[in-house]
């Protein structure tokens, strides 16, 4: 029993160690000058320069700008494709329509249309959210369709047979069913997102978390980029708490999903 | 709930009834009666085409020639409510218990007395996932009743279930039947299980029937009854193609043993 509790403790305590350790040593690292600034500047500092970014106000603004882009462009691209998916998992000619073309495109990476972007939309805005966009649309459309394909066909013929059809059928029936595939689109499009801002963020802006990073590297401000960096991991872990909230709300029919002892 | 139970059952009649699948031939010119209200359980080895019979009633599935007609006395309407029952209890998982019975526009006060008749009030806001086998099934019940079907088609429903489990769900099914007046059809490998429940027993035999026995027993009916054993032991012996009185089987010997003095009971046509 005492060795179960202390294992537990054990458990609790061991994946903090590494990070832990580290923090301490690039710290101690940094004091001691073994680490100049310009390399690694110490976590304090690091802290110190995210407080004085929050206090003078410059921090939220950048972070609204990265976030608006984020989110227009998800909403954007997600729509797209569920859209795309609904029609294609729906409709047989419609599949056979668009898929092969869809799956075709899908394979060029949408980061190595960045200069065709630029001399379509400039530098400005629009070129940011279609890219945004356009790294989100791919992951949702796939598993949209996926999900709607697998839906259980032995359910579909027992709502039929009850009566069951046009949007009732896919709103009670085809959509949860395929909830659960979209929703893992959703988590991949949110790791795409993400990636694609900061792409298209250090290439050219004016603001955002991107181009903190990019105007403090100018004045070797090491500490701000560090910030920078930090504050996309923070966003990217946030996005995906979201994505795993909504996977535990609407999906809490679903044995995997029920709060129990393993989770 | 003071629901009136006013269901009203559906004859079936079909005239030299055939379905075809390529070139396998697996209803051929089959002739088939079902009265208003009766219990006719279909039996047969596995590809006789008793599923497909099944489907074909449901409305599923299209035969490739003959008629198959519905008649009696209907609830006005020309649409007759058919429901089936499945092998696999079909819920919807992310609908609660109550949802599922409430499927295809069932009033809610409805779809509750359903859920009551099966005797899952309490679980009305569960997940399906967290329900037995038994319980999905007696939901899967209430769902088809929720409907006033006038003609259920039961799908071997009670295959996967444990022998406990059945004969509770033998009486529910028997008592619900007696009580609301549907017409039922159901399809079964166990010939227990058909003596049980049906007024009319038929085996199906290549794409046609090939036996068609009245179980004349009193209800609710027991299983060590020496007539219930002559019954199972007659529609064995056709299905198995042994003789009853098979030297090897001792089983088979007490069961025409039981079998002979209880024959006028049997009336087999064709």
């Amino acid at each position: 029993m005492s060795l179960s509790i202390r294992n537990r403790v054990l458990a609790g305590v061991l994946p903090w160690i590494l990070p832990v350790v580290l923090l301490l040593a690039w710290q101690t690292g940094a004091q001691l000058g073994w680490i100049t600034a310009r390399v690694l500047p110490a976590p304090t500092d690091v802290v110190a320069a995210g407080w004085r970014l929050t206090v003078s106000g410059e921090l939220w603004f950048h972070l609204k700008s990265s976030f608006e882009r984020a989110a227009v462009g998800f909403v954007i691209g997600g729509g797209i494709g569920l859209a795309l998916g609904f029609a294609t998992g729906l409709s047989r000619w419609l599949s056979l329509l668009l898929d092969s073309t869809l799956q075709m495109v899908r394979n060029i990476p949408h980061l190595a249309l960045i200069p065709l972007v630029i001399l379509w939309f400039g530098i400005d805005e629009t070129a940011k959210i279609f890219l945004v966009a356009l790294g989100s649309v791919f992951p949702i459309y796939l598993n949209t369709y996926h999900g709607i394909r697998n839906v259980d066909p032995q359910l579909l013929e027992m709502a039929r047979s009850y009566g069951v059809k046009g949007f009732a059928l896919f709103w009670h029936v085809v959509l949860p069913g395929a909830l659960p595939s979209i929703l893992v689109g959703v988590r991949f499009a949110l790791g795409f997102m993400w990636l694609t801002l900061i792409v298209s963020e250090t290439i050219s802006a004016t603001d955002g978390i991107g181009y903190l990073a990019m105007d403090a590297r100018e004045f070797m401000q090491t500490d701000v980029v560090l910030v920078a960096i930090l504050l996309y991991a923070v966003l990217g872990k946030l996005a995906d708490l979201c994505a795993k909230g909504l996977e535990l709300w609407w999906l809490r029919w679903h044995p995997a999903y029920q709060r129990g002892e393993g989770v | 709930m003071t629901e009136q139970s006013t269901s009203w059952g559906v004859g079936i009649r079909a005239r030299n009834l055939q379905r075809h699948f390529g070139n396998l031939t697996v209803l051929k010119g089959l002739d088939l009666d079902i009265r208003a209200g009766e219990s006719l359980v279909i039996i047969g080895r596995s590809g006789c085409g008793k599923s497909t019979l099944l489907r074909l009633l449901a409305g599923l599935d299209q035969p490739d020639g003959g008629q198959l007609e519905f008649t009696g006395e209907t609830s006005g309407t020309s649409d007759h409510s058919v429901r089936m029952m499945y092998q696999e209890p079909r819920l919807l998982p992310w609908k609660t218990v109550i949802g599922n019975v409430e499927i295809g526009k069932v009033e809610s006060a409805r779809a509750k007395f359903a859920l009551h008749e099966v005797e899952l009030d309490s679980k009305a806001r569960h997940w399906p996932a967290s329900l037995s086998g038994g319980q999905k099934q007696r939901v899967a019940l209430a769902r088809a009743l929720a409907h006033r079907p006038e003609l259920l088609l039961l799908d071997e429903p009670l295959g996967a279930l444990d022998a406990l489990t059945r004969s509770t769900m033998h009486r529910l099914i028997e008592n619900l039947w007696q009580e609301h007046g549907f017409t039922l059809v159901m399809v079964t490998h166990d010939v227990s299980e058909a003596v049980m429940l049906a007024d009319r027993v038929i085996v199906l035999d290549g794409g046609a029937i090939g036996l068609d026995v009245s179980i004349r027993l009193p209800r609710p009916r027991v299983a060590t009854d020496p007539a219930f054993v002559g019954y199972e032991a007659r529609l064995l012996e056709y299905l198995t193609g042994v003789p009853a009185e098979a030297p090897d089987e001792t089983v088979s010997k007490h069961k025409r043993a039981t079998l002979l003095p209880e024959s006028g009971y049997l009336a087999i046509s064709n």
